[in-house]
């Protein structure tokens, strides 16, 4: 490999993108944008979920419970219903998320010291959304529930409530989050925005930009020139691999400063992986300009290739737990995968390279490989 | 009158044609096209849940007792799953950290003698919070086995009865929560948003960076006619593949029934492609080649595909992109497709959805016709 006509060729390459200015600058600000708007917007914490309340009892008591909905944070109080008939039409049209139903002899029944039970009504349709609300509805009525049972007991057997409370529920379960200690599901996501949005932005660029020189012919003159082809795709690929780790940089920094996720890894470690990672994408996005023929093939490609593996499989939204043995499968096969465990790491976890050199040799291994089908394919004679 | 319609459809049927003809000419394409209206309509439903499902969890028993055993019992599939006991709080962490376990669950010595003397004791579960949601979920999964292993040792030991709330939980349209009939439809809508959106203003694009759009504009066609010679082709392409995706992809392969008016659905589906085409041109004509629209798309394709409220409900968004979110097609189709055809809602209850898909779509096609115009004047 002759590397003066590398960099030759590399010189050429970044030219081309600093000339096309529209280019060049959407190149910096497509992602930073992208992790501006997706970062402040994606979130899965819920507060403020509107509810709605049917209470055929009308007591005291059954009043009480309404306001412990009322008065959380977590709902957003939207009034009484008179009517089952009612319920139908607000969950449908999303006007509430949930119903609560409370029967008639709510109170009495529970003065008696019998069970009664409430029903709660959420549209499951969109499912995620519908987990979280009905975790929420379940802690506050058993808090309720276990409240009521230990004045209850503590007035009946003339016990003070902390004893009767023990005796009620002996077994606390204390959990206790780790990494993510405040619950913000921004920790989680923004992190795995940064590869999603490395994943898919600047591989399309590169793409793009190879065969955009097919299509106008330009490309022939790579043909005949002495070039060889292991010399063309370096000096194509570099400016973009540069691009893309300057790109990660500045993510990474969005991700830290504005967004407060803290990095309490190894920043040598994760420098590695970002770097190494992006010489994948950048290999990715060779590879689909040697397949197609045509950009907008290119773009189609790259997008479905791309984004709906790393939002779907990478582990950022799924827990790579609750995928299936098929889902595992395709999960491991993806760099993004491993470039979003090392995210997770080094941003949450605290680990450094003894934890987590083997997913960062993977993307090493990838990044070979991907260079590797990138020079196979790539031929001087193609077919026409 | 009626020849000069008759003329001008002519025109609009004869570039259409050409439109046709090009994009089933490249093979790469098409052959995406039927990748993305099938194969990845079921990879995206069957395969992805956000659901807590099989957790790997590991114990920390140090009670070692029969009362033990039966509240580890009830951490079990398919929410949790045991991968064994370990020893040392050191463990517990190389565990969490290396990810071989999300859950760890530390029972502390004396637990059985302390339930028999019905005194308070702490049971401790560790969770892995790098995603809140299923840290969140377990922590919840975990607080109901443990009120059911409670409420099964009063029964053995005939506490005497205490009033109880008990909640019966009642997920309308899904009550199993199964995750394929809304991603199959979210799937299908990102496809269509996909192509109708990019192969428009790639059309048009071409068109330019070619100059072949100079002797359009100097033949007797209006721009009004070259622009939706480009749309109308995608749409029809889209729709047909919704159709397939919809009734062999959905109901056949995926078993999912549906239960609404599917002629009103895709109905809706032919005006969200028209809104996405209107956001291509709209695009194209901000554009002066194809690589500048590829990047242009990128910046508004992820917001729309992730700001659908299928991640973060509408309520959760943030005040500031509350807006944003209620101008998207994309939120707006998504809840008619799931009203209509999960819900099995009557149209009347989503007017305000299907009002917006209207209005949004002519008001971005008249944009992009309005920006059209003036360039080539």
């Amino acid at each position: 490999m002759n590397l003066q006509r590398v960099a030759t060729l590399a010189r050429k390459e970044s030219r081309e993108i600093l000339r096309d200015r529209l280019f060049s600058v959407l190149a910096i600000v497509v992602p930073a944008t992208l992790m501006l708007t997706l970062g402040y917007g994606l979130t899965t914490d819920m507060e403020d979920v509107p509810i709605a309340i049917l209470d055929h009892d009308r007591t005291p008591l059954s009043r009480e419970y309404a306001h412990k909905f009322i008065g959380s944070r977590y709902f957003d109080f939207r009034g009484y219903l008179q009517r089952e008939r009612q319920i139908d039409p607000l969950i449908t049209a999303e006007r509430v998320r949930v119903v609560v139903v409370i029967p008639p002899r709510f109170q009495s029944d529970l003065r008696h010291g019998r069970t009664v039970a409430v029903q709660s009504v959420v549209s499951g349709t969109v499912v995620q959304p519908a987990e979280t609300v009905g975790g929420y509805v379940q802690a506050t009525t058993a808090a309720f529930s276990q409240e009521l049972a230990a004045q209850h007991l503590a007035r009946r057997e003339g016990l003070s409530r902390p004893t009767a409370e023990g005796r009620l529920a002996p077994v606390q379960l204390q959990a206790r989050f780790f990494y993510n200690e405040p619950l913000d599901s921004r920790w989680g996501i923004v992190p795995g925005l940064m590869m999603i949005i490395l994943m898919f932005t600047l591989p399309l660029l590169t793409a793009v930009s190879i065969v955009r020189e097919k299509e106008s012919g330009a490309i022939d003159n790579v043909y005949a020139s002495n070039l060889t082809p292991a010399e063309f795709l370096a000096g194509k690929a570099i400016p973009y691999w540069i691009l893309a780790v300057l790109n990660g940089l500045l993510l990474w920094g969005i991700v830290t400063l504005l967004y407060g996720v803290p990095f309490r890894g190894s920043p040598l470690a994760f420098l590695t992986a970002l770097v190494l990672f992006c010489l994948c994408t950048t290999g990715l996005g060779l590879i689909v300009s040697l397949l197609v023929r045509s950009q907008i093939a290119a773009i189609l490609v790259m997008i479905v290739l791309t984004l709906v593996p790393a939002v779907l499989f990478s582990g950022v939204f799924t827990p790579l737990d609750s995928l299936g043995t098929a889902g595992q499968f395709q999960s491991r096969l993806l760099p993004a995968t491993y470039f979003n465990l090392i995210a997770q790491a080094s941003f949450l976890k605290g680990l450094g390279f003894r934890a987590i050199w083997l997913e960062i040799a993977t993307l090493g291994v990838y990044a070979a490989i991907l260079l590797s089908i990138g020079w196979w394919q790539f031929t001087k004679r193609p077919k026409r | 009158m009626f020849q000069e319609t008759g003329e001008y459809l002519r025109q609009l049927a004869m570039l259409s044609r050409k439109e046709f003809l090009q994009f089933f000419r490249d093979p790469v394409l098409v052959l995406f096209l039927i990748y993305a209206f099938t194969l990845s309509i079921i990879a995206a439903s069957t395969v992805v849940s956000t659901q807590l499902r099989n957790a790997s969890t590991v114990t920390m028993d140090h009670d070692r007792t029969r009362t033990s055993r039966e509240l580890l019992h009830g951490f079990r599939e398919p929410y949790f799953r045991m991968q064994g006991q370990i020893h040392a709080d050191r463990e517990a962490i190389r565990q969490l950290d290396g990810r071989d376990a999300m859950v760890v669950l530390d029972i502390p010595e004396g637990f059985q003698d302390a339930l028999r003397r019905r005194r308070t004791v702490d049971v401790q579960m560790l969770v892995d919070a790098s995603n809140s949601h299923v840290a969140f979920m377990s922590s919840s999964y975990g607080e109901r086995i443990v009120r059911r292993f409670l409420d099964e040792q009063d029964r053995q030991r005939r506490t005497p009865n205490v009033p109880k709330v008990e909640l019966r939980q009642r997920f309308w349209f899904n009550p199993n929560l199964r995750d394929e009939p809304f991603r199959a439809l979210e799937q299908i809508a990102r496809m269509s948003l996909l192509f109708s959106m990019l192969l428009p203003a790639s059309a048009m694009a071409r068109e330019r960076e070619r100059g072949t759009i100079q002797q359009l504009l100097v033949s007797p066609l209006t721009p009004v006619q070259i622009m939706l010679s480009k749309v109308l082709p995608m749409t029809c392409i889209v729709l047909a593949a919704t159709t397939v995706a919809l009734l062999v992809v959905v109901r056949g392969v995926l078993g999912v029934a549906l239960h609404g008016n599917v002629f009103a659905y895709l109905a809706l589906s032919a005006v969200f492609a028209v809104n996405a085409s209107g956001i291509g041109l709209l695009i194209a004509t901000f554009s002066r080649n194809l690589a500048q629209v590829g990047f242009l798309s990128l910046l508004v394709m992820p917001p729309m595909n992730l700001f659908a409220g299928t991640i973060t409900p509408l309520e959760s968004m943030p005040t500031l992109l509350k807006p944003l979110m209620l101008l998207s097609p994309m939120y707006h189709y998504l809840n008619v497709s799931f009203g209509l055809l999960l819900e099995g809602a009557p149209l009347a209850t989503l007017w305000d959805s299907v009002l917006a898909l209207v209005v949004i779509g002519a008001g971005l096609f008249a944009l992009g016709a309005w920006r059209f115009r003036r360039e080539f004047r």
